[in-house]
Parts: structure tokens; sequence; C-alpha cells
């Protein structure tokens, strides 16, 4: 691994990317930092394939800097691709070799021949017991596990996924992610990126949010989801409900969703004495829950597209 | 017997959702088996989705949802068992079972080298539908109006997924059925079929939902049935399968003193801690209760619920995978 | 349940929207071209180049008078019934192996068209590809030959053929090919649609129409057997059929004609049949992935 100081595993530094008179991507700027679970996310067509594009050197920057490990694509590529492992479309193997096999004709192609490290990596994506069996035969979860494992081949600290549980059953999408705290455990950063925001919001540390080129927010996880608590009530009355507890100061916004419950905005702190006013006002509280967050609602608000009134439930 | 279309119309308009007992169900699977083989890729599978439910169909890949769906629709051989649509038996009745049906199975099916709208244009046609607005409906309905004129094959995974949808309810079906309907779908582009599927089921529809998105069926979805290994695992409504009727977890300031106060109380059948939540064996509705006599007797309560567990744990429980550690309630 | 007529509109417009039929139609009209241009070229070339070269050596024909009309139409419609039959297999080898492949019959079945419709309307559709395209076919040909009486300096002698009689026998000659094309039709779809496979399809017609004649020559070699099993070769009727399209046509004595259409009709009924068979039976979700 790489004998770098620097603090971040990914920095982006005014990294700027026009097609004529298309911006991709605006001066984006953030820093992924070491050892963070980095959650990439952005609408289709917000840039972040450009971006990552750029930030492995697949593509040339119009302008800014993409530092991996704080050397630069562009003037040091043998030590940002040492780097790095990246799993950016769907792997292609041979599906009549073993997935070892293929792991070792990938390695041997990448001038990597130690067995040893080979084994390491079968074991650390969780694939000993079927490393054997035939590539064509695993399942998509199996399939994309060996991805991944393809990406591992150099011993890089930053591995780059790229929607890596799209199209995978449940069980495949929970390997997937326990392949990713592991990696976490095993000292790598991970920059994932993915539309599916509950994987993201349960897996995830930090986060970036990008629309139309543009950062909208980066940060931990914890501090992008901060403000966004709530309290859902279920009560006899809910218009009436909401009226009391209007009544209750600074107490600004408490809504009655589609669904007939009370929406309050408030820390969870203040849940017993929202009830306690509800039931000694006659009111019958039949559900009172602290809804953590969500990080779709956040991401919907950030890029301008909570238009629908859905409410989730959880 | 079997409702006509005017006695569900008029269901559906003087109530958004129907009761199962009110009209016929909108399909019944009975025994519904497929073999290739020796290998059983469909093994006497029985299920009822209810009429006007948002129905989640849900399996591990290669479990057999969609020979079941093929199946259901006509497009796959049956080996032996019965399937109803909307009250007509696809063997004897296709043309009746589909007339009201629209469905996107495994994948959108188009042709590519056509536009969006020649392609809606053609559909509408086979269909027997010569108002042009229904299309441009359609097209509206999926958000797709601005890109209809470029060809099917040039569209974004998410893109062509939505045309699929619109074809599906092109006919204006009673019964919508969508495999992996968001797949490659953006966030927003998620929730806008999540709301497409609530508005279908509120106007009285009955939508069947296959998606391996689980926090997704769990929000939108009824009714669910489960395979696996082409044998149907468990089906009912989602709050029976999640057992979230027959107990109740309080958050209490003082939950030591909680448990023996809740014991005393009547209907109460148990009270246990798991860690600091206060688990009650009791029918759901008693909550309210429960609730005012803790805070008539002074306790201070945080939170209130439904004992409630993910259907991704119950899922993986069910088709043989351990529940995550830490991410799931134990069952009792 | 969508009508035949629908069905059959909707294969002609899908055709009519797809690029691939004018690719074909593209190439036809370029072939034409440039078969006409070689042998006008032949024709006109230096002495000892080719001028006397014989078409058919027992009848002494020149190369010139079999080009120009009126027994150019013969010459005409022998290329341009190749050309159509092998453009049409292609045509219908992708109708039907496409529809498959890309899923598009299961939306078809959804939209409420039945699977025995959906074939009619499909071979209704090729039938209708071909007639154009030995329509258009057939006025290249007769357009090359008049630039080759001009080139030759003949002029265009309208008498000799601008008549009620060539008119009625250029239709005799289409329906004729018709017959072809819709057997070759019907041969390619149903392969591609028992293989389940475009390529499947196009290679088996297109050998069987390149080599189906060698094929029962070489049988025909084993003596009386080998002409029977020659004959009943799925192109052999066509074939024969075809043969009458020359300028000096064979004349088939009755037995002749009852094996011609036994072979043709009999081929049609089993290519229809295990066309209906098999899609009935298909599983059309596995066709499509």
């Amino acid at each position: 691994m790489s004998t770098s100081s620097s603090r971040s595993a990914l920095e982006f530094d005014q990294l700027t990317k026009r097609f004529g008179e298309h911006v991709a991507v605006d001066a984006m700027t953030f820093s992924v930092p070491r050892g963070s679970i980095f959650g990439f996310l952005g609408p289709n067509g917000a840039g972040k394939t450009t971006t990552i594009g750029m930030a492995l050197g697949l593509i040339p920057p119009s302008s800014g800097t993409a530092r991996v490990l704080g050397f630069d694509i562009r003037t040091n590529p043998s030590e940002v691709l040492q780097n790095v492992g990246a799993m950016v479309e769907r792997p292609a193997f041979y599906p009549y070799l073993s997935g070892r096999m293929n792991l070792q004709v990938f390695g041997a192609q990448a001038g990597m021949d130690d067995r040893s490290r080979i084994e390491e990596i079968i074991d650390l994506v969780g694939m000993s017991e079927r490393a054997n069996a035939k590539f064509g035969g695993y399942s998509t979860g199996m399939k994309q596990r060996i991805g991944i494992g393809a990406a591992l081949l150099c011993d890089p600290e930053l591995v780059i996924l790229d929607e890596p549980t799209n199209g995978l059953d449940p069980a495949g999408q929970r390997e997937i992610r326990e392949l990713v705290r592991r990696l976490s455990e095993t000292g790598h950063t991970v920059f994932v990126s993915s539309h599916i925001l509950a994987e993201i919001q349960e897996v995830c540390s930090h986060v970036a949010i990008i629309n139309r080129g543009k950062l909208v927010s980066t940060g931990p996880m914890s501090e992008i989801l901060a403000g966004t608590d709530q309290l859902v009530i279920d009560v006899d009355r809910p218009e009436d409900a909401r009226q009391t507890l209007l009544n209750i100061p600074d107490l600004e916004k408490v809504v009655v969703d589609e669904r007939q419950r009370l929406i309050v905005d408030v820390s969870l702190d203040r849940a017993p004495e929202i009830n306690q006013t509800l039931v000694q006002s006659g009111f019958a509280v039949s559900q009172l829950r602290h809804q953590e967050g969500q990080l779709e609602e956040r991401f919907l608000a950030l890029t301008g597209q909570a238009t629908g009134s859905e409410q989730t439930n959880g | 017997m079997i409702a006509t279309l005017q006695e569900r119309a008029a269901a559906r308009s003087s109530n958004g959702h129907l009761q199962s007992n009110a009209v016929a169900p909108a399909i019944e699977v009975e025994e519904l088996t497929r073999r290739f083989g020796s290998f059983v890729a469909v093994d006497h599978v029985s299920f009822t989705v209810p009429s006007g439910s948002i129905f989640g169909f849900l399996g591990p890949n290669g479990a057999g949802k969609t020979t079941a769906l093929g199946m259901m629709l006509g497009l796959i051989p049956r080996s032996s068992g019965t399937a109803r649509i909307l009250g007509h038996d696809i063997h004897t009745n296709l043309p009746d079972a589909l007339a009201r049906t629209g469905a996107m199975v495994e994948k959108p099916a188009l042709y590519p080298y056509m536009s969006g709208r020649d392609n809606l244009r053609l559909w509408a046609y086979l269909a027997g539908i010569d108002d042009p607005k229904r299309v441009e409906r359609a097209l509206q309905e999926v958000d797709l109006t601005a890109r209809a004129d470029a060809t099917f094959g040039s569209y974004s995974t998410g893109m062509k997924q939505r045309l699929g949808i619109a074809t599906a309810l092109l006919r204006d079906p009673d019964l919508v059925i969508l495999d992996e309907p968001t797949n490659g779908l953006d966030p927003a582009g998620q929730r806008e079929i999540r709301a497409l599927i609530r508005r279908l089921a509120a106007s009285g529809r009955t939508v069947v939902l296959s998606s391996h998105l689980l926090y997704e069926v769990q929000e939108v979805c009824t009714d669910v049935a489960i395979i696996n290994h082409g044998k149907l695992i468990t089906t009912g409504r989602m709050q029976d399968v999640l057992h979230t009727r027959d107990s109740i977890e309080i958050q209490v300031d003082r939950p030591l003193d909680a448990v023996p106060f809740i014991e005393h109380l009547s209907d109460v059948e148990q009270v246990h801690l798991v860690d600091d939540l206060v688990v009650v064996t009791v029918d759901a509705s008693f909550a309210g209760v429960i609730n005012r006599k803790l805070i008539e007797a002074g306790f201070e309560v945080t939170g209130l619920r439904p004992r409630q567990r993910r259907l991704e744990d119950e899922f993986l429980a069910l088709t043989g995978l351990p529940a995550q550690n830490g991410a799931s309630d134990d069952t009792d | 349940m969508t009508p035949i007529s629908r069905i059959f509109i909707g294969e002609i417009w899908k055709l009519l929207k797809r690029p691939m039929t004018w690719t074909l139609a593209i190439i036809l009209v370029v072939l034409m071209v440039l078969i006409y241009g070689t042998l006008i070229g032949t024709i006109l070339a230096p002495d000892g180049m080719g001028v006397d070269v014989e078409v058919d050596q027992s009848m002494g024909t020149s190369l010139e008078e079999a080009l120009i009309l009126p027994d150019g139409l013969y010459m005409g419609i022998g290329l341009v019934q190749l050309m159509v039959t092998a453009l049409i297999i292609v045509l219908a080898a992708g109708m039907v192996g496409s529809d498959l492949s890309w899923g598009t019959i299961r939306t078809m079945l959804m939209m409420g068209a039945g699977r025995t419709p959906i074939l009619i309307g499909k071979i209704l559709a090729l039938g209708v590809l071909g007639l154009a395209g030995l329509v258009i076919g057939m006025l290249l040909s007769i357009i090359g030959s008049l630039v080759t009486a001009v080139a030759v300096g003949e002029g265009i002698q309208f008498s000799s053929w601008a008549t009620a009689g060539f008119v009625g026998e250029a239709g005799v000659l289409l329906f004729r090919s018709m017959i072809g094309i819709m057997v070759w039709a019907a041969i390619a779809a149903t392969i591609t649609l028992m293989s389940r496979s475009l390529a499947a399809g196009l290679g088996a017609s297109l050998a069987l129409l390149f080599l189906g004649g060698q094929i029962g020559g070489l049988l025909g070699q084993l003596g009386n057997i080998g002409v029977w099993m020659g004959r009943a070769l799925p192109n052999a009727g066509v074939d024969a059929l075809n043969q009458l399209n020359a300028a000096i046509p064979p004349s088939y004595a009755a037995g002749d004609w009852a094996w011609i259409l036994a072979n043709i009709i009999g081929w049609l009924v089993l290519l229809a049949i295990a066309a209906v068979v098999t899609f009935r039976r298909m599983d059309t979700l596995a066709a499509g992935s």
C-alpha cells in the first residue's frame, strides 16, 4: 500500500470537464477521507461517471485536479493506478474457467503472479468455498464479488465501485454490503456510487451528492442527515391533534400526511412531552415513532427533485 | 361468483381499497407447476392476489418468479395447475384474462429501431386503441414526452424501463404486473414509480410488483408472496408476514418498572425486555390504551410502535440465509 | 383478440420502419444496376471480349438478344427472383428471430394478438414485401433492357414488346415467382422459429436455396429412387415452377405437375403445422433471454 502521507484517499480540486458548451463536471471540490466508505450520489446525468473517469485518468479534465492519495493522475499515473482498484462495469470473465483461474489469468495480465495474494483476495471476497467452481455457474452476486476481487489484485488502498448491487437479488445485495464493510475493516477506502439510497445510508460513513455537474453537499453521513429527524404519530383525530400540538411553543412544523399520520419535525428528546400533551388532551396515541433521517428525502431535497408528496414508512 | 366489470367499477368508485370478499380476487393461482425435464422450476404454487392490493411477488434469482409470472400470463406453457386472472381461466379464456391486464415481465421488450412514441403507437394499434391521446397520456404518465421521438435503442436503462411500464399501462388495465420496474432508475425515478404504483392502487387497480429492493416492497406493498426453489414459502398481508400486529415495542424512561406495570394490564399476554425496549405481546390495537395507562402512571413514553421487522430480514430468513448481525430483531 | 388485419398492418409498419428493410432494398437496386451495367459493358466491349458469347449454346441466342425486350423479361425475372428470394429469407429470419430475441413477441401476445394470427400476419407481410421487391426488380430489369437496346443502337421498339400480351406474361411470371417467394419465406420463418435462432434460420435457408439444386442433381444420379428423393426436397417444387419463367420453358406432363404441386402444397402445409405447433408450445420468456 501507499506510503503517501495524504489524509485524503481521493481529492478533487476545482475539477471541471467541458464537452463543447456542456459543462459535465463543474468546479467539483471535495475529498474522500482515508478509511471511509464514501457514497457518491447523484441523479442520472449528474456527472458521476465523468468524475470517476477523471479520477481514474480515463477522461482528461478540462481544468482542476483529481488526486489519489496525494498523487495527480497526470503527473504520477503509475502511483495512482497502483493504489486504485475499480469495478466500473459489470465484469467480463471466462465462464468456463473457475473463479480462482479467472483471477489468476487477470493477475498474470496485470503482472501479478503472487499466488498467495490471490488466495488472500478469494478469502476477502468470501469465495473460498466456491473458488474452484466455474464462473459461468456463479450467481450474479458471486460474479460481482469475483469482479471486486479482480479490482483488488494490485492491492489498492482505494477501491471504486460503480453501482455494485445493481440487479442483484436480496442475498446478493447483502453479500456486497458485507464485502464493502469487510474491505473497510481491512484498511481500504471504498468509494461507491449507487442509486439504492437505503443501502448507501446503511453502509456509508461519508457521502457526496452532486447534481448537474456541481457538488451539492458532502460530509459525514450523520451531518448530511442532521435535522431531518421526524416523529411519526398515529392518533385517533389527527387534524385536532395537529391544532393541539401547534399550541406548544417552538414546535413549528406539524403536518398530517396522506395516510392520516401526524408528522412532527422535532428531535427525539421532545417525544415524551408531545406524547403526554396529546394523551392528557384526550387523544389515543397508538403509534409514536422516531423516524431517522431518510437519505432519500435529503437527496431529493438537495437535488431539487422532491416534488412527490410521498412519505416513507419505516 | 365473478363480478362483472361494471360491478367492479362501482366497487372501485365507492371504496378505494377493495375487500377481498367484495369481488373476485385479481389473480388466483392453484397448484401451478412447470417442469423442465426433471427440474421443477415452479412446484405446485398456490396463492391469491386480492383485488385492489399492491402485491409483492418475491424470491431470490432463479426461484421461479419469472416462470410463474410467465405461466400466469400464458407466455409459458404450464405443466399442471391453473391460474385465473380477473376471474378468467387463462387456459380456456386467455384473451379475456389478458384484456384488462398490463404486464412488463423480465425486461421492457420493445423495438430498438423505433422511437418510444412509435412503439406505443404500434402496441396501441395492436390492442385496438385508436385514440392517439392514449399514447400521449401513457408517455406523460412515465414522464417520457420530451424524449418520445428518440429510438428505444438509444434510451438509458431507466428510460427503457419507463417505456416498458407505459406499454403495460396502455390498455388502462385493472391488473398491472411489473417485474423489477425500478431497475436502473435513479432515486427520483424510483420514487416516481412508487408514486405511480400507489396512484394505480388508489384508483382501484391491482398491482403485482416483483422486486429485489425489499425496502421498496415493504414500503408500498399491502400483500406479499415469497417463493424459493420453485415453492411458495409464505403469502399473506404484509403486516401478518412481518408479524406487526401481535406485538408492540415501547421505549420508556424506566423500563424495569414498566415491565411489571404492563404485565398487570388486561389482555397483555407477555412482556419482556430486549435491550432497553419493552416488548409486549398483545394485539397491536391496544397500543393506545397501554400508552395512556403508562402516562397516567407517570412514565415518560418516548416511542411506541408495532413490533417491526424488516422485510429483508424476514425474506433472507425464509429463503435460507441468516439474518444480518445487529440489523435484525429476534423472533421470539 | 387482435384481428389479423391489424397484425398484418403492424408487421408492414414495423418492416417499413426497420432500417434493415431499406438496406436490403438498396442492395437489390445496387445489384441490379451492377449486373445490367456489367452485361451492357460486355456487349459494348471491343470484339473478342464477349460480344459473341452465347447465353444458351443450344439455342444459339446471343447475350444481346437475351437482354433486349421482349426476351429480356425472362432473363430479368430469373435474376430478380433469385435476389428477392435471398432478401426475403433474410427478412423472414430477421422478422421472426428479432421478435424472439428482443422479447417483443411477448408484448404482442400481451396486447391480445393470438399466436396463429401473428404467424399469418407475418407471412402475409412478407408476401407483400416480396411482391414489392419483385415488381421493383422487374421494373429495373425492363429499364436495363431498354438501356441495352438504346446502347446497341436498336432503339426502344415499342411495337415489339409494349403489348397486352407482354403485360400478361409479366403478370404470370410475377405470380409464379411469388409462389416460390412464399415457400422460401415460410421455410426461413419456420426454421428460425423452431431453432429460436436468427442465424440458424438464415444459414439453413440460404444453404438450401443455393445448394438445393445441386443436392437434387446428385440424388438424381442414384437412379429412380434418387430422382424421387430429389423431388421431395423443399426447393424442388418451386425450382421446377421457376423453370417455366425461362424464354423457352420446359413443358411439363400431368405427372410432372402432380409432383410439383404435391411438393409445394405438402411443404407449405408441413411448415405451417410445424410453425403453429412450435409457437403454441413455445416458452416465449426463455426465447428472449
